[in-house]
């Protein structure tokens, strides 16, 4: 692992202006005065990453969501800053604050123990075609445990992403690998600096999608697009598989889709992972235009300049969040559209939490979907 | 002890004698003569140098003589004050010799032989009258062979065994050969129930043997016979039926129904042979022991005369302090300002002691009232307790109850091992003077910032450990308590090594929780200084009456039209046959010339509120108070279907009877028939695990006085019985009297009831007995099923809802600890009395009743009150405002409230927040923190655990 | 919130497995139920932690998957009766919280046997024993838990 001194050479920290456009972009900056991206940069210059920037709880506020980086003139990669110090400061003892009381923190460390078999395939009903052996590999995610933690609560079914992707590719004439040994890709892990437990996640991953064959993954989920397609080869060299995600593949097989006509009017939340991460602006709108009848309407951000959905990385969240949410949920409703459709599944969970506590901030009659659930549902 | 010896407002004075009482009610003055103890209070540390040099050394009384003390001693570990005494019988400091070994070894200079009795007086407004009894001296039962066979023991003396810090170190040991015992008979009535001279029931010692039974198995696991000659088992009292049911269940324990005519030691062997008939098998039994255990009876105590005499009250024809019982006053005596509570009065057991208790002190108050002051703080320099944590632990030996079990040597070690721990030290008897003294010399000498004690349990020994923190300036939530004593020596016994490695374990979790534990504030409540009694019957009335009489407002709630309750039902109470309406009068007239504000024909609509600031609404008015008391009373079973109730017309409860009474002129008479023969049948729905497991308690004595009262008319009576519970006060006098007018009492089992036969009435009654072989039968035209106790379902569920006083598994309402808190309820504010507790009679109610009032005067009497500072709280800004908190609080602590800087979150009332944490356990985002229980502490302990270290 | 480090390294004796156990008690009548035994020197199994809380409802799932984590073989839960509580219903939020532990656990691969969530009152003294004997047992026969390192 880079040191801090390292990673803040390496993050262009030292190249930045200290003109304040990132803060001023910074979704956190705008309801949270405390925080602003150019102090943490500032200060990560004059102490050198030292104990008292480590300990400042609002190292754990950032979303790492990219917009800053985006707008910066200088091109300091503020998303990466922020991942080493963070990884510095859990080396000395401190972390960010967790949410839902640490479980999904722990159901991700508990998942890199290679002696675990877990009972994750429950999801899979008679109706779909999966294999444990193939060239194409659906990667699942957390949904299984999502819906074991959420759905009483969130009136939400995670696994119908998995469903519905695994009807998509069905369609496609794919029958996915779908693989019971797969464990989180880590990406919260990684994160929130617990590279250890990363590492571990990534490797054992890496091993058991090699394990089956595959030699394309394709994820429903932003994030672990990302993770398994831009970092895991950082941390484990050449994969040997290519990663996408799954509106990428659906466009390439374009021509295998019929879908049925939709006449609804949707708005679509760019996740930070798919669009600023990985420049994925293009593919979920050019999926989403094999539906007949179906309208787009874009919100005033979006593609690359999307808002964040205000949590990340199950920490954190607060009265900062809500109102992130809150906003953009008012962005999406005054679209006109009725419902909401995003490409990860944490976007979903954290607008529906926000919808969930019926306060009149928020547009309490937006629909939000998953982009997969979406296209199942017209084939 | 330990709370009366730290109250600001209690002075003990030990080794005194009340020698004078002048004056009347609310003026006293009392002479106390202080006898020398030789060794100055103020100087003695209790440090025991003292005793090691005293070269005498005799039998120690409280260990019933089985274990030795010094001439200079503490009478035992837990002694309050622990300051040591010389007892110049056996000095030998006399006249003429002198040895001053003593006096030598002080280095404080405390002991001083010249030291002559003081007498001093005092301004009192009454005595209470608390002197407890005396053993029967089983010695006088000469057949028994006490005091002639070495392996004839008391129960006392066998109590002092089972201690483990007594002389044998919980060990049972016979004195002939110091061998344990491969059996052990035990003696019921001893000196009590026609024994010695003596006619009245001791009450606790069928209990006492019980209990004996359980722990003498526990504590020599090999013995093979634990075996009980008994009259009738008293196990009558709320869950005592309960416990002598799980006795029968032990294959070693068995009952015998006979009392042994002889005991006799076989030569050689020096077991005892004891002769007994097995009374309900006919058969004469020799029974061969190698110990036998003498219940031996409560006694009234040697010095009453002469204690009667100077306070000049009566003594009962037992040498009991006589009370005005006939009145339904068991707590006074017969001079007004002195009252009776305890085995002063007549034997009793430590739960109806302690409401007796507080119902004196009740009675008591009401001439103190003009004096009343709260407890005074003790106003202390707080300590900085800033940087890093300086732990302290603190290993109890308990005697041996700890050390006799765990290695303390090692936990001393592995805690000097973890970190953030500044000091570690062992002590005896932690919770004595001595070790509090150690503990707070300690947290000055090395800045303890934390302390953790490994010893018995917090629920009852936290307070102590807190106020010796906060003595010294020490918030008293930096403290951590270990429970190394309850929860592991005692139950992990034969496990020696693994209950050590336990409690190393969590000694090192309560570390990692100690170093997390943040100083926290109590809060300050204002108190509504007055009381709600809901339930007009005699309970209700007393405590009403109580409270006014020490000038407390009170409203008392009757759903009826008129005060009275069950009482009404009934036409004479026993002991004396007084009839319940003159009883009822006096309580009516009383609060008719009181203060009390009485709403009958009123119900209970809602009560909201909490602990000094409830709000009652009723039918009628809304009342604000700070306290309640709950005197709704109990139901009586519907025996339906059963011994032909409900099918014959002649088949009546032991309430109906009173109704009959109430109609009776020199005849009974049931609808125009004159009844002739008529028969008891005993727990009908109690003692029977297909209604009640539990025991009515008041339905023997209630049997005992209706069939004297039939026998007076006139009527033949037969009373079909399990075991006669005569236990209440005066009630075993009345049983000898019922049997002596020709009542007669035939025994049943569970196995084979009574069956009651006729064709359109009741006609005949038989039942199965074996010491005749066969079944007796008796004509009869008159059935009285003496019917269980039960709780009043609706009602009580109703209270439950509103208040959440929890129900035990009888129904009956909870009180906070069945021996330390009879009338209290773990809602705070909320008080209990009479049968709405379990059942109880009417004496007794009374009795629990002013105990209620002083439990809710001693509330309501101050302005305000500090609150438990362990609640919940919101970190604003991570709170979401969702309402999952405002949803789950049954208390309606949380609000969603709009912030000063804008925004919403949810606000935490922290006088409705009861602390619980269960909205801590379901916020999304941990925004709220359960103050003392908070998420980091709570996972510190696991982490600590299982990583083997502290983090 | 601080967090370090893995658990200690796991089970090492394989024939004579002593499982490790944590058990949150509730305040009123669980850890009372637990003195209760004291004073009746009933005798059970040492093999087991207690953590007090003061009503079951406190547990958050989130303490239960950290025990799992650190390498906990069970975790049991006990509280009031239902009916009982304390706080009149903590201890159906307990078993809301439960059902969720339940589904997680499951999911996770470890056998729903090793949580568990049972009621002792204040005055079962012996249930509390026979409840902790019963639990390590339970878990002793399932053996070293697999999130083991």
């Amino acid at each position: 692992m880079e040191s801090v001194i390292q990673s803040i050479r390496s993050s262009r920290a030292y190249s930045c202006l200290e003109c304040g456009k990132c803060t001023a972009s910074c979704p956190i900056a705008r309801f949270n005065g405390a925080f602003s991206p150019r102090r943490v940069v500032a200060e990560a210059i004059e102490r050198g990453g030292g104990e008292h920037l480590l300990a400042d709880e609002l190292l754990w506020e950032c979303l790492t969501c990219g917009i800053c980086e985006l707008r910066c003139p200088t091109d300091v990669h503020f998303g990466a800053l922020v991942r080493s110090l963070r990884a510095a400061a859990v080396e000395r003892g401190f972390a960010g604050h967790p949410s839902h009381g640490g479980v999904l923190q722990s159901l991700m460390r508990m998942m890199t123990s290679p002696t675990l078999k877990q009972d994750r395939m429950w999801w899979v009903t008679e109706d779909l075609e999966v294999e444990s052996r193939g060239e194409i590999l659906y990667f699942v995610g957390c949904l299984p445990y999502f819906d074991d933690l959420f759905a009483p609560d969130l009136n939400l079914r995670s696994t119908d992403i998995a469903r519905s992707t695994v009807q998509l590719l069905n369609a496609a004439g794919i029958k996915p690998v779908v693989d019971s040994n797969e464990r989180c890709c880590g990406h919260d892990l990684l994160w929130t600096g617990d590279v250890e437990n990363f590492r571990r996640l990534a490797e054992h991953n890496v091993a058991a999608i090699r394990e089956t064959g595959a030699t394309v993954v394709v994820t429903a989920c932003a994030e672990c697009a990302k993770t398994l397609r831009d970092v895991y080869p950082e941390w484990v060299g050449p994969l040997g598989f290519e990663v996408k995600h799954l509106s990428s593949l659906i466009v390439e097989h374009a021509s295998s889709f019929r879908f049925k006509e939709n006449t609804g009017k949707v708005t679509f939340q760019d996740p930070c992972r798919l669009s600023r991460h990985m420049g994925e602006v293009a593919a979920p709108r050019q999926a989403m235009g094999l539906v007949p009848g179906l309208e787009l309407v874009e919100m005033l951000h979006s593609g690359v300049n999307a808002v964040c959905c205000g949590t990340s990385a199950w920490t954190n969240c607060g009265q900062t969040s809500r109102s992130i949410q809150a906003e953009r949920l008012q962005e999406a409703g005054s679209t006109g559209a009725a419902t909401l459709v995003t490409a990860c599944p944490k976007c979903q969970i954290h607008f529906r939490c926000a919808l969930s506590d019926g306060r009149a901030d928020a547009e309490n009659n937006m629909n939000i979907q998953d982009l997969s659930v979406l296209l199942a549902s017209c084939l | 002890m330990m709370d009366a010896g730290r109250h600001p407002n209690i002075e003990v004075l030990t080794y005194s004698e009340v020698i004078g009482l002048e004056g009347e009610a609310g003026s006293f003055v009392a002479t106390v003569r202080r006898h020398p103890r030789y060794v100055s209070e103020d100087l003695c540390t209790g440090c025991g140098q003292c005793v090691e040099n005293c070269p005498v050394v005799v039998p120690n009384e409280f260990d019933e003589g089985l274990g030795a003390r010094k001439a200079i001693y503490s009478p035992f570990a837990q002694a309050v004050p622990n300051i040591y005494v010389i007892d110049r019988e056996n000095c030998l400091n006399t006249d003429f010799l002198v040895c001053e070994n003593c006096r030598k070894a002080c280095e404080r200079e405390a002991i001083d032989y010249d030291m002559r009795p003081e007498d001093r007086s005092f301004r009192i407004g009454a005595v209470i009258v608390a002197t407890g009894f005396d053993l029967f001296d089983a010695r006088v039962m000469k057949n028994y062979g006490y005091g002639l066979y070495s392996n004839v023991l008391t129960s006392m003396e066998l109590e002092r065994m089972l201690n483990a810090s007594g002389p044998t170190q919980g060990h049972i040991v016979r004195p002939s050969d110091r061998k344990p015992p491969g059996s052990i008979v035990f003696v019921q009535c001893v000196g009590a129930r026609g024994e010695a001279g003596q006619q009245y029931c001791s009450q606790w010692c069928c209990m006492n043997t019980v209990k004996d039974c359980l722990l003498v198995k526990q504590h020599e696991p090999g013995i093979e016979r634990l075996q009980v000659l008994y009259t009738d088992i008293r196990a009558a009292g709320k869950g005592l039926e309960e416990f002598y049911v799980r006795s029968l269940s032990q294959p070693e324990v068995s009952f015998l129904r006979g009392r042994p005519s002889r005991i006799e030691e076989e030569s050689g062997t020096r077991d005892l042979i004891i002769h007994v008939e097995d009374t309900t098998t006919g058969k004469i039994e020799r029974i061969q022991a190698e110990m036998v255990v003498l219940a031996s009876a409560a006694v009234a105590g040697a010095d009453n005369r002469k204690l009667a005499g100077v306070l000049g009250v009566e003594l009962d024809p037992h040498r009991f302090f006589q009370s005005r019982e006939a009145e339904g006053e068991l707590l006074e005596t017969t001079r007004e300002g002195v009252y009776l509570c305890g085995c002063a009065g007549g034997p009793k057991d430590i739960s109806d002691s302690v409401a007796q208790a507080s119902g004196a002190a009740a009675r008591a108050e009401a001439h103190l009232a003009s004096s009343r002051r709260p407890a005074e703080k003790v106003k202390v320099e707080p300590l900085d307790t800033s940087g890093p944590p300086r732990v302290g632990i603190f290993l109890c030996h308990c005697g041996i109850n700890i050390a006799g079990v765990l290695d303390i040597g090692r936990m001393a070690e592995e805690a000097r091992r973890l970190p953030h721990v500044a000091f570690v030290e062992e002590n005896l008897f932690l919770c004595s003077d001595a070790g509090q003294r150690v503990v707070q010399e300690a947290i000055r000498e090395h800045r303890l910032n934390r302390v953790v004690a490994a010893a018995c349990t917090p629920r009852t020994h936290e307070p102590v450990f807190r106020q010796s923190c906060l003595e010294t300036g020490l918030n008293p939530y930096l403290f951590e308590m270990v429970n190394v004593r309850d929860q592991c020596s005692w139950v992990h016994s034969n496990e020696p090594a693994l209950a050590t490695m336990k409690a190393v374990d969590q000694i090192r979790m309560a570390v990692a929780r100690a170093s997390r534990l943040e100083a926290l504030d109590s809060r300050e409540i204002s108190v509504e200084q007055s009381v709600v009694v809901i339930g007009g019957g005699i309970a209700g009335m007393q405590a009403a009456l109580d409270l006014d009489r020490q000038g407390i407002p009170v409203t008392l709630i009757e759903k009826d039209k008129v005060l009275g309750g069950r009482l009404l039902g009934i036409h004479r109470l026993y002991p004396d046959f007084r009839e319940a309406a003159v009883l009822l009068e006096k309580k009516r007239r009383q609060i008719e010339e009181s203060r009390i504000v009485v709403q009958t024909s009123s119900r209970v609509e809602s009560i909201r509120g909490f602990v000094g600031n409830f709000d009652v609404t009723t039918d009628r008015a809304a009342i604000r108070t700070g306290a309640l008391i709950l005197a709704i009373g109990a139901d009586v079973y519907r025996p339906e279907g059963m011994y032909g109730y409900g099918r014959f017309p002649n088949v009546v409860t032991g309430l109906e009877l009173e109704d009959l009474f109430f109609a009776s002129e020199g005849k009974l008479e049931r609808d125009g028939h004159e009844v002739k023969t008529a028969a008891f049948i005993q727990c009908v729905g109690s003692r029977d695990p297909e209604h009640r497991v539990s025991c009515s308690r008041y339905c023997c004595p209630t049997t005992v006085k209706q069939a004297i009262e039939l026998r007076d008319l006139g009527v033949n009576v037969v009373v079909f019985y399990r075991d006669m519970r005569t236990v209440s006060h005066g009630t075993e006098e009345l049983y000898r009297l019922a049997r002596e007018k020709g009542v007669r009492f035939i025994p049943y089992t569970p196995e084979h009831p009574p069956r009651i036969e006729g064709k359109t009435a009741a006609e005949t009654a038989s039942v199965h007995l074996d010491m005749v072989g066969g079944e007796i039968e008796v004509d009869i035209d008159l059935v009285i099923l003496a019917t269980a106790m039960v709780p009043r379902e609706e009602e009580t569920a109703a209270l439950q809802m509103l208040l959440k006083v929890p129900r035990g598994t009888d129904g009956f309402l909870m009180e906070r600890h069945a021996k330390l808190g009879p009338v209290e309820t773990v809602v705070g504010g909320v008080f209990i009395c009479g049968t709405v507790q379990g059942p109880k009679d009417i004496a007794e109610s009374i009795a629990q009743a002013s105990a209620a009032a002083a439990k809710a005067a001693a509330l309501v009497s101050r302005e305000r009150i500090e609150l438990e500072p362990t609640t919940a709280v919101v970190q604003t800004d991570l709170c979401r405002a969702c309402g999952r908190c405002v949803e789950i609080c049954d208390f309606h602590a949380p609000e969603i409230k709009e912030m000063e800087g804008g925004g919403m979150a949810a606000v935490i009332n922290q006088a409705l927040c009861k602390g619980c944490g269960t909205c801590a356990a379901l916020c999304p985002t941990g925004a709220i923190v359960a103050r003392h229980f908070t998420d980091e502490q709570i996972l510190s302990m696991i982490d600590s655990l299982l990583l083997g270290e502290v983090v | 919130m601080a967090r370090k480090k893995s658990p200690a390294g796991g089970k090492k004796k394989k024939e004579e497995f002593v499982p490790r156990i944590v058990v949150f008690a509730c305040n009123w009548c669980s850890y009372a139920g637990a003195d209760s035994a004291g004073v009746n020197r009933i005798q059970y199994s040492p093999h087991f932690r207690v953590i007090r809380t003061m009503c079951s409802g406190r547990v958050h799932p989130g303490f239960v998957l950290r025990a799992f984590e650190m390498g906990a073989d069970g975790v049991l839960v006990s509280g009031c009766h239902i009916g009982d509580c304390h706080y009149i219903f903590g201890n159906e939020r307990a078993v809301e919280n439960y059902e969720k532990m339940k589904a997680l656990v499951r999911t996770l691969g470890l056998e729903e046997g090793r949580i568990g969530l049972e009621w002792v009152s204040a005055a079962e003294g012996p249930r509390w024993g026979q409840v902790i004997d019963e639990f390590v047992e339970r878990v002793r026969r399932l053996g070293p838990s697999p999130v083991g390192r």
